[in-house]
C-alpha cells in the first residue's frame, strides 16, 4: 500500500492554535546555562525569587550587595537571585512507515501531538527542536524559539516524508550524538520496533533528558479485528507470519500486547517519565489536556 | 435400500474416492489472505506454539474433515439415487414364456402387455424380466426403466422351442433368494413340474400371472417324425413315420421329400392321437427328409421337420474255411452281410482258422471241458451282470431252446463273459454241426445276425433328433467319446436346445424338429398355486428429502461451530 504524507493543513488551523494557549509545559528546574526565559533554573541570575548569598567578588555588580548583612556582620555579600531560563523541548515523531498505514494513519495524530507540543512550548520562549525518526533520527528544526515559527514548524512537518523501518537504537543514538542541553525529548510513537518493546526502552534509558512518552495507539491494537486464516505481513519489515486465528491465538496475542504495555509503562514509571496513550482516531487537543490536568505539564 | 443408478461397488469406490480427496484437500496448506499490518510483533508470540497448517503437515481439524466428508458422502449418496422400500426387499422376477408354444395367436403379444402391467406397479430397483427361451435372457435388470423393456420386446419374436419355464425357474433358483424374499410370477403356460417347487430355496414363491388364453382351434403340427427298420427286411431302407396332430390333423396335407424329391409310397393312416404318415423303404443314405404341414394355420412353428437319415452300408464278413457250412449260408442269405474275402468288418473262424488281429470275431470253437457254449469278449466288463444281460438281449439268446441243447450236450449250456481288447463272441462249434438241433432251429440264423451285428457295432436305427430332448450318440457326437448319449457341458444328457440345423463338433449336421406335442395341442398347463396371491409391488419412500435435510443440518452444524469458534 502506498503511503501519503500527511499535509499542513491537516496538522494545524487557527482553532488548534487557539485551543493550546492555556496550555504550558512547567519545569521543575531547568538545567543551568540556558537562555532567559521563564522556568525556574538552577542558575543564579537576576531573577526575582531569591536563592542565595555569596562573598562579593571584584567586578560583581554592586546592586546586589546586600547591605543589611554588611551593616550586621560587616561583611560584603552578595544577594543571588534564580535566573528564569527556558526548558528545551525536543520534539521526536515517528514517522516510520507504521505511522501512515491505517486509517486515519497514526502519523497524523502524531505529528498535531507533536506540533502541539511543540506551539506550546515556543509560546512560552522555550526553544524548541524536530526531530523526526524512522530507522534513523533527522533533524526538521534545530532547537530555536520563538512564537512566530509554529507555522513554518507545521509547514515542515507537513512536508515529512514517510521513513522506513522503525530503529528507536540507532535513532536515539544520533539524537545522544547532538549533545543537546537537557531538556524534556517528548517521542510521540507507536513504540512498535521489530527488535521488541526491550530494545525500545533500552534505547530511551540512555537519553540524559527528561522524557514524555506519547503512545499512538487505536482500539484494534489491543483487540484485532481480523478472523480466518490470514498472512501478515508486517509493513515495515516485510516479515510473514501465517496465522489461523482463534479465540486461543487471539487471547495469547492480547496476553502479548498487554506485556508490551506493561513494559513500556513500568519504563515509564521507574524514569519518572510522562506517558501518554494518544487514541488516533480521537481528537488529540482534549486527549493533550488530559496530560495537562490543571493547563500544565509538569516535565 | 437400493440404489437407482449406481451399483453398490461403484458407490462404495465413489465414497472411498470422496474420502481420499477431501483428506488430501484437508491437509493442503489453505490460502491465507495477505493483511498488511503495523507489527506482527505481537502475532508472532501468539502463534509461537500454534504453528497455521501448512502443505502435508499434521491433520488439524479432524471435525472439518469428519463434517464435509458426511456432507459429500450425502451429497454422493443422492447422486446414487437411494430408495427404500417400504415393505420389504422382495425381488420380483417376471418370466416370459417365450417358447413355441406361445406363437399361437397374439399370446405372446398378450403376454408381454401382462408382463408390462405388471412390470409397471412393482419398484423398479427390485424387478427383474426374464424370457424364457430357446435360452434364458434378461429382458429387463433390477433398475432398468420400463420404456427399454417395451422397446426390446417390440421385436420380439417366439423361439422354436419347447417350454423351457421350467429350466429357467430352475436356473433362477440355482442363486440364493435376497433376504426379503424372491417372489417369481411366470406369464405363459409353460409347464411346471410340481416337483420344482420342493427345489426352490427358501424365500422363494412361485406364481402364474393372470393366465394367457390359449386358442386351441385352427392348428395341425408335426408331433412326431422317427424312423425303423424298413418292415421289407431291406438292410439299407428304412421305414418313415410322421405323425400330425392337432385340431386340422385331419383334414391336413402333409407334404413328405426326400432331399427335395416327394416320397412315394406313403401312407395315411389316423391314428388315436393324430393323423399318421408312414413311408416305406426310404432309402438310408444320409439324405434330409423333410415333412411339412401343407397350409397355414394357427401355429407355425411346428409345420415343419426335418430328419437326417443314416447311412447304412453292409457289414463286410469274411468266413474261414473251418467254419461250417450252416454257417456260411446263414449267413450269405443275411441281407445285411456282405461276405469278403479280405478286409473284413468281421471275422467268421473255425478252431482251425487263422486269426486277424483287431478284427471282432465269431469264433466257433471246441466244447471241451470247462468251455462255456456261449462266450462274450469286451473291453467293457465293470458291470458283468447288467453286461451279461445285455449280450444275452442282443444275441437273441432267448430264442434259444437251452434244455434241449442241453440234454444233447450232456452238460450245461452257459453264457459268460470275458475281458478282451478285441471283441470277439466264441461258440462251440458243434452246435451248428449236425448232432445239435440249433442248427436247423430258427434260432441259429437269428444268432448268426445278431452277433455279426453287435461285433460290427451296428445299432437299431430308431431315434428321433427334436428340441428339448436327448440327443441320440449316433447323430450327435457331439462329446466324441462314443458313450451311449451325447453329455452336455454340465455332463448332463445333451438336448436340442431349439428346433434348426446343428452341426456337431465332428462337421456332421442334424435337423432337429420342434415335435413339442404341449406346443401343438397347445395344452394346458399344469397349475401351481401360488404360496402368495399376487399383489401390487410395495411402494419405494423416496430418501431424497431427508438427504437434503440431513445435509442442511450438517451445514449448520459447522456454521454454528465456525462461529463459536470450535472449528477455523
Amino acid at each position: 500500500m502506498a503511503v501519503q504524507r500527511i499535509p499542513a493543513d491537516e496538522l494545524c488551523d487557527a482553532r488548534f492554535l487557539a485551543s493550546l494557549e492555556h496550555l504550558r509545559v512547567v519545569a521543575k528546574r531547568v538545567a543551568p546555562r540556558g537562555r532567559f526565559a521563564e522556568q525556574r533554573s538552577r542558575d543564579k541570575g537576576s531573577g526575582i525569587e531569591f536563592k542565595d548569598y555569596r562573598p562579593y567578588s571584584a567586578g560583581d555588580d554592586l546592586r546586589g550587595i546586600d547591605w543589611n548583612v554588611y551593616r550586621r556582620l560587616g561583611r560584603v555579600f552578595l544577594r543571588l537571585f534564580e535566573e528564569l531560563e527556558d526548558l528545551p523541548l525536543y520534539v521526536l515523531p515517528d514517522i516510520s512507515r507504521s505511522a501512515y498505514l491505517e486509517t486515519p494513519p497514526r502519523a497524523r495524530a502524531g505529528l498535531r501531538c507533536a506540533l502541539a507540543m511543540a506551539a506550546i512550548s515556543l509560546g512560552q520562549h522555550d526553544r524548541v527542536g524536530v526531530f523526526p525518526f524512522a530507522d534513523d533520527l533527522s533533524v526538521l528544526l534545530r532547537p530555536t524559539g520563538g512564537k512566530g515559527r509554529v507555522l513554518e514548524l507545521a509547514r515542515r512537518l507537513g512536508e515529512i516524508e514517510p521513513g522506513g523501518e522503525t530503529d528507536f537504537e540507532r535513532s536515539l543514538a544520533t539524537f545522544r550524538g547532538l549533545r543537546l542541553r537537557e531538556g524534556l525529548v517528548c517521542v510521540v510513537s507507536d513504540f512498535f520496533d521489530p527488535r521488541g518493546i526491550e530494545a525500545v526502552t533500552s534505547a530511551l534509558g540512555k537519553l540524559q533528558h527528561r522524557l514524555l512518552l506519547v503512545r499512538l495507539v487505536r482500539q484494534s491494537d489491543a483487540r484485532p479485528e481480523l478472523a480466518g486464516d490470514v498472512r501478515l505481513v508486517d509493513c515495515e519489515s516485510g516479515d510473514v507470519s501465517d496465522v489461523s486465528i482463534t479465540s486461543e491465538v487471539l487471547a495469547r496475542y492480547r496476553a502479548a500486547y498487554a506485556q508490551f504495555v506493561e513494559h513500556l509503562a513500568n519504563f515509564a514509571r521507574s524514569r519518572g517519565a510522562g506517558l501518554l496513550d494518544l487514541d488516533v482516531e480521537r481528537d488529540v487537543i482534549a486527549q493533550l489536556e488530559r496530560l495537562f490536568a490543571s493547563g500544565a505539564y509538569t516535565a | 435400500m437400493s440404489l437407482t443408478w449406481l451399483s453398490g461397488a461403484v458407490f462404495a469406490a465413489g465414497l472411498a474416492a470422496l474420502a481420499a480427496l477431501l483428506f488430501a484437500m484437508q491437509r493442503l496448506r489453505v490460502r491465507h489472505r495477505d493483511v498488511e499490518v503495523v507489527t506482527t510483533l505481537f502475532w508472532k508470540a501468539a502463534v509461537k506454539d500454534t504453528r497455521a497448517r501448512v502443505f502435508v503437515q499434521r491433520f488439524r481439524h479432524p471435525l472439518a474433515y469428519a463434517l464435509i466428508l458426511a456432507s459429500a458422502s450425502l451429497v454422493w449418496w443422492a447422486v446414487a439415487g437411494p430408495r427404500l422400500a417400504s415393505r420389504s426387499e422382495v425381488e420380483h422376477v417376471l418370466v416370459v414364456d417365450g417358447s413355441a408354444g406361445m406363437g399361437w395367436g397374439s399370446r405372446l403379444r398378450d403376454a408381454l402387455a401382462a408382463t408390462t402391467e405388471r412390470a409397471r406397479a412393482l419398484p423398479r430397483e427390485s424387478t427383474r424380466v426374464v424370457l424364457a427361451g430357446a435360452r434364458l435372457e434378461t429382458m429387463l435388470d433390477f433398475g432398468e426403466e420400463l420404456p427399454l423393456f417395451e422397446r426390446r420386446a417390440a421385436a420380439l419374436e417366439v423361439a422354436p422351442c419347447p417350454s423351457t419355464v421350467q429350466r429357467a425357474l430352475l436356473a433362477l433358483c440355482a442363486t440364493a433368494a435376497p433376504s426379503g424374499g424372491r417372489r417369481i410370477e411366470i406369464f405363459g403356460d409353460g409347464p411346471i413340474d410340481p416337483a420344482v417347487a420342493d427345489l426352490l430355496p427358501p424365500g422363494t414363491t412361485i406364481a402364474r400371472a393372470e393366465p394367457v388364453a390359449a386358442s386351441r382351434a385352427g392348428n395341425a403340427g408335426i408331433v412326431s417324425l422317427g424312423i425303423e427298420e424298413a418292415a421289407s427286411g431291406a438292410w439299407d431302407r428304412v421305414d418313415v413315420l410322421v405323425r400330425v396332430g392337432g385340431e386340422l390333423a385331419s383334414t391336413c396335407e402333409l407334404s413328405l421329400t426326400l432331399d427335395g424329391t416327394p416320397l412315394a409310397n406313403v401312407q395315411r393312416d389316423q391314428g388315436s392321437d393324430g393323423v399318421e404318415w408312414l413311408a416305406r423303404d426310404v432309402a438310408a443314405l444320409g439324405g434330409t427328409l423333410d415333412a411339412r404341414v401343407l397350409g397355414a394355420d394357427a401355429l407355425a412353428a411346428d409345420d415343419g421337420a426335418t430328419l437326417v437319415l443314416p447311412v447304412r452300408p453292409r457289414i463286410r464278413v469274411q468266413v474261414g474255411a473251418g467254419v461250417p457250412s450252416r454257417v456260411d449260408s446263414a449267413l450269405r442269405f443275411d441281407p445285411g452281410v456282405e461276405l469278403v474275402e479280405a478286409d473284413p468288418d468281421v471275422l467268421v473262424r473255425g478252431a482251425g482258422d487263422a486269426q486277424l488281429a483287431g478284427v471282432p470275431t465269431l469264433e466257433l470253437t471246441d466244447a471241451t471241458e470247462g468251455t462255456s457254449a456261449f462266450v462274450v469278449r469286451r473291453a467293457d466288463v465293470d458291470d458283468p451282470d447288467a453286461r451279461l444281460r445285455e449280450a444275452f438281449a442282443a444275441l437273441g439268446l432267448g430264442e434259444i431252446d437251452s434244455t434241449a441243447l442241453a440234454d444233447q450236450a450232456g452238460r450245461e449250456i452257459e453264457l459268460t463273459l470275458e475281458p478282451a481288447a478285441t471283441p470277439s463272441i466264441s461258440m462251440w462249434g458243434a452246435l451248428a454241426g449236425p448232432d445239435y438241433d440249433f442248427a436247423r432251429s430258427r434260432a441259429f440264423p437269428l444268432f448268426l445276425a445278431r452277433a455279426v451285428r453287435v461285433l460290427a457295432g451296428v445299432e437299431e436305427l430308431a431315434f428321433e433328433a427334436a428340441a428339448g430332448r436327448a440327443a441320440d450318440v449316433q447323430l450327435a457326437p457331439l462329446q466324441g467319446d462314443g458313450a451311449r448319449r451325447a453329455l452336455d457341458s454340465l455332463g448332463a444328457e445333451f438336448r436340442w436346445p431349439r428346433a434348426q440345423s446343428w452341426s456337431s463338433s465332428s462337421g456332421a449336421r442334424v435337423q432337429a424338429a420342434l415335435l413339442d406335442p404341449q406346443a401343438t395341442h397347445a395344452l394346458e398347463s399344469s397349475t401351481v398355486p401360488p404360496r402368495e396371491s399376487a399383489s401390487p409391488g410395495a411402494s419405494s419412500a423416496e430418501l431424497l428429502p431427508w438427504i437434503v435435510l440431513a445435509a442442511l443440518g450438517l451445514l449448520a452444524l459447522e456454521w454454528w461451530l465456525v462461529r463459536t469458534e470450535r472449528m477455523p
